[in-house]
């Protein structure tokens, strides 16, 4: 096990030295934005809707214990089992000592980041319990054994052809037709919902005030998890929750257009609990587990907790250039792009680069897209200043110091002009250095003579020609 | 009425034609600019360092240059973002702090002083050339005035404006960025010049500074004959 | 144990909002656009069948007997499974499955593990709780003698949506569920499962049901 420390930078370079998986990358994005412009920039009341969720975001975060202990008891009163989980560890030690328990050898699953975050299929596995990905894209992910690259597509790195390759690899059928292809995941799936011992879900939102799980999809795997095996696990992480289904109304109306530019996906699930007395099915036991992972310390942070607003859609990934750029798994963490950039640094063991915060151009396109108004400039630089808090580097201190010096600035700069106007020496000098490989696919204009020299004869000239003023 | 001019680092070493081009479409707005001096830099690059300790005393240099200033106008919208930081460097009962929001009140950029200040959306421009417009991001979603740099162009004589495709979307300089992560820069920088190559024009505008050198040196590099060109040589009016 | 999580959890939690205070909003909050979509099938319909499924309106009970029957027929039914539901009776759909010699399971009849039993079966009919005009949504609810797997396991659903059960959109559902007891699952089905998971290239039928019909029924 590697023990140096991740490295985006690095990780960034070798996503881009891949140019089928960039073009793959390109298309999807551009695919997604067709349907945003066709969505979001088009609706009229975007900025009312988004009001109304951060108000709606905001009151959660306030009364979030209140909500939590509502949540529970009205889980509880409805025939569920709700379980709080400290950490990652935990959480995933207590969903597979449950399944054990009841003997559970066949497990299906659907998207879930959380579970990602808990590491849940490793520790299934060591535990001998088959646990199957039913999301598509998750599961020809968890068949070419790799990790999924983004929130909402996590196969948009993989092309049909390689498609077809693993398919032919596991199932002996051929085809590089995307719905004959569809149709051989749709059968091999089929087999696995309908045996499986228990159905693992995430969730979108949780209803506080009448203890309901809220679950959105297209392809209708999760509605299957969570209504064939007689097992249910919807598992949440500690924010997921609102008041009631009025609020729940209000994140509505603008996830699934900022997510994938729908007003509703196919399967919009509402479960709340086990199955009712004289009910033949849907799950005889429910559980919703709890996750905190540090998050109740979060809380705490007056700037930072405002990531914990996000629900999830996507949006600040799709619009973010350097997402765009590289794709989810240069990040090397379960939550990329903007809002990952933020999560990972604060939860408890997520790894990743450390310096991951850097790594943004300030272009603020997340912030402008996000349904719920987080500022992830704002936390971004927050973030910068606190890594920063423990040293900077040299170049900046250096240049922060002359700065205070008009006359030392300025020798400085007509020392650049003479010795080296356009940098070609320093380029040449250390062509792999950052300044060496900025100036490789730039052309440096050079050092002028400074705009303050000039000011005083442009400004006669002008008058002299009488100006307007 | 007199303007003070605040003007960026970048231009006053690497692109002075856009501070001489500031200094005629104010005269011909019939504003009388005013260069204070001792300026060295607003300190954007130390605050995005996650460095605000840095910023402090280069936030004073500033208050104290341009408080009696009527105006503070600046071609470079990231500068003036970081300028309407400055309040927040300070503590609530530290007077610099009410000091650098009265400076902050009153500095606009370039594009928006026009419009918004001086009512003037026609300089009298005449710029005879079919052009894109890369929206710098610090201008429209950072600031929020990329719309008076659209009202400004309309208004020249001569000018046609074709559009870019994702005229939003960042041009990958963003500062130190562009040193730390090359690559990524690099890649940005290319679809953004992709997009103006598609576009067909013979000039792409932009009303920051750090976009100009970023998008003018690449095309530079690739010997394209597309000139860069910054709102306010355009509004000057073209060539001599 | 499980208490102690619980509560230091909760306890954190508490400590964490005590200082924050009452949220207020940065601006009076806009009350939500009023849905502007006409309750009525002619509305339902066209969103609807924009999204794969197919609809026809029967006026009388006769007439849906026969939309069922044709229905059935174009997929080659032979296997049904049923709800319990008052709008299958008002249109007596027991004797049209019966004459079309469909072998019917009704809920009663279904074993422990319902959703594998389902697996061959051809056709899953239903009612709905409700139906949204706004997006052509079905609105199924779960309960006793309406299981889950009816409107899911089988590859052709027909839903019967009354006239009276229309709604204008997902508010309004809500507004609806607000206040009573919450079954055990409901589920807005809003077209017909699609993934774009292969290079975003759309694809019907993919878990779920491979086609919906509804009938509507103008007269209830």
């Amino acid at each position: 096990m590697s023990t140096a420390p991740y490295n985006f930078a690095k990780a960034a370079a070798k996503a881009l030295a891949d140019g089928e998986r960039r073009t793959i990358l390109a298309k999807a994005i551009a695919e997604i934005h067709v349907l945003r412009r066709k969505s979001v920039d088009a609706m009229p009341d975007f900025e009312a809707r988004r009001a109304r969720a951060v108000a709606v975001r905001e009151k959660t975060l306030t009364r979030l214990p209140d909500l939590l202990e509502t949540l529970e008891a009205q889980v509880t009163a409805a025939g569920g089992i709700v379980h709080f989980a400290e950490d990652a560890a935990s959480a995933a030690s207590l969903i597979t000592q449950l399944l054990t328990a009841r003997k559970a050898r066949l497990v299906v699953k659907s998207k879930s980041m959380v579970s990602e975050e808990i590491g849940l299929n490793d520790v299934l596995a060591a535990a001998g319990i088959e646990a199957v990905e039913t999301d598509l894209g998750e599961y020809i992910v968890q068949l070419a054994g790799e990790k999924p690259s983004h929130i909402l597509a996590p196969a948009l790195h993989v092309s049909k052809e390689q498609v077809s390759e693993l398919f032919d690899r596991k199932f002996a059928r051929k085809s590089t037709d995307i719905p004959e292809m569809t149709r051989i995941a749709r059968d091999s799936l089929r087999r696995k919902f309908l045996a499986a011992d228990a159905g693992i879900t995430g969730v979108n939102i949780a209803v506080a005030a009448t203890g309901t799980v809220i679950v959105l999809e297209n392809e209708g795997n999760i509605r299957l998890t969570g209504s064939c095996p007689p097992i249910h696990i919807a598992l949440m992480s500690l924010e997921k929750v609102v008041e009631t289904l009025d609020d729940a109304a209000a994140v509505l109306d603008i996830l699934p257009p900022s997510a994938t530019g729908q007003t509703l996906p196919v399967h919009l699930s509402l479960f709340t609990g086990a199955r009712r007395d004289g009910e033949r099915d849907g799950p005889k036991e429910m559980h919703l587990v709890i996750l905190d992972n540090g998050r109740s310390q979060l809380m705490a942070d007056p700037i930072l907790r405002q990531i914990l607003r996000c629900i999830r859609c996507g949006a600040c990934l799709n619009v973010c250039p350097v997402y765009q750029s590289v794709g989810g798994h240069a990040y090397g963490t379960v939550y990329p792009g903007p809002m990952g950039s933020i999560l990972s640094s604060v939860l408890t063991g997520a790894v990743g680069d450390v310096r991951q915060p850097f790594a943004c151009t300030h272009c603020a396109a997340c912030a402008a897209a996000c349904p719920v108004g987080i500022d992830h400039p704002a936390l971004l630089q927050e973030l910068r200043r606190r890594l920063s808090a423990q040293g900077t580097d040299a170049a900046t201190v250096a240049f922060a110091s002359l700065a205070r010096h008009p006359l030392l600035f300025a020798s400085a700069a007509a020392v650049a002009r003479t010795a080296d106007p356009k940098l070609t020496h320093v380029a040449g000098l250390s062509p792999g250095s950052p300044v060496g490989r900025f100036l490789r696919t730039r052309a440096f204009p050079g050092f002028s003579r400074p705009f303050s020299r000039r000011f005083r004869a442009l400004a006669r000239r002008l008058s002299r020609h009488g100006g307007r003023s | 009425m007199e303007a003070f001019l605040f003007i960026p680092c970048l231009v006053e070493h690497v692109l002075p034609q856009v501070g001489e081009a500031t200094v005629v479409v104010l005269e011909k707005a019939g504003v009388v600019p005013v260069l204070p001096t001792g300026q060295t830099c607003c300190g954007q690059f130390a605050y995005k360092r996650g460095c605000p300790d840095l910023v402090r005393p280069l936030a004073r240099r500033f208050i104290e240059i341009f408080e009696d200033a009527p105006a503070v106008v600046c071609p470079s919208g990231s500068c003036t973002a970081m300028v309407r930081r400055y309040p927040e460097l300070f503590p609530q009962e530290d007077p610099w702090r009410e000091r650098a929001a009265a400076v902050a009140a009153k500095t606009f950029e370039l594009g928006q002083f026009l419009v918004d200040v001086l009512n003037c959306v026609d300089v009298g421009a005449r710029f005879p050339l079919r052009a894109t417009l890369h929206a710098s991001c610090q201008t429209t979603r950072v600031l929020g005035v990329g719309g008076q740099t659209e009202l400004l162009l309309s208004h020249v004589d001569g000018l046609t404006l074709v559009p870019l495709s994702r005229p939003e979307r960042c041009c990958g300089f963003g500062g130190a960025f562009s040193v730390d992560y090359p690559e990524v820069s690099q890649a940005i920088l290319e679809d953004k010049v992709n997009d103006v190559l598609q576009s067909g024009a013979k000039a792409v505008i932009t009303a920051e500074p750090s976009c100009l050198l970023n998008i003018g040196s690449a095309l530079a590099k690739r010997n394209l004959p597309i000139r860069p060109l910054h709102l306010a040589e355009v509004l000057a009016g073209g060539d001599k | 144990m499980k208490t102690r999580v619980r509560n230091a959890i909760l306890g954190r939690l508490r400590a964490a909002t005590a200082t924050m205070g009452l949220p207020r909003p940065a601006a009076p909050l806009a009350p939500r656009r009023p849905c502007r979509a006409a309750v009525d099938f002619a509305t339902f319909s066209t969103a609807l069948t924009a999204l794969g499924p197919t609809f026809e309106l029967a006026h009388d009970p006769a007439a849906a007997q026969a939309a069922l029957a044709g229905v059935m027929a174009r997929h080659g039914v032979r296997t049904a499974v049923r709800w319990n539901h008052p709008d299958l009776d008002a249109m007596d759909a027991g004797a049209v499955m019966a004459a079309a010699h469909v072998a019917v399971i009704a809920p009663e009849e279904l074993p422990d593990r319902v959703c594998p039993s389902l697996a061959a079966i051809d056709m899953g009919l239903t009612g709905s709780a409700y139906a949204l005009c706004a997006t052509g949504s079905l609105i199924l609810a779960a309960g006793q003698g309406r299981e889950r797997g009816t409107a899911l396991v089988p590859r052709l659903h027909v839903a019967l949506v009354a006239k009276s059960r229309l709604l204008p959109d997902l508010p309004a559902l809500f507004d609806r569920l607000a206040g009573h007891p919450m079954p055990s699952a409901v589920n807005c089905v809003t077209g017909v499962s699609s993934t774009g998971d292969i290079e975003f290239v759309y694809v019907r039928g993919v878990h779920g049901p491979l086609a919906v019909h509804v009938i509507g029924l103008d007269w209830l």
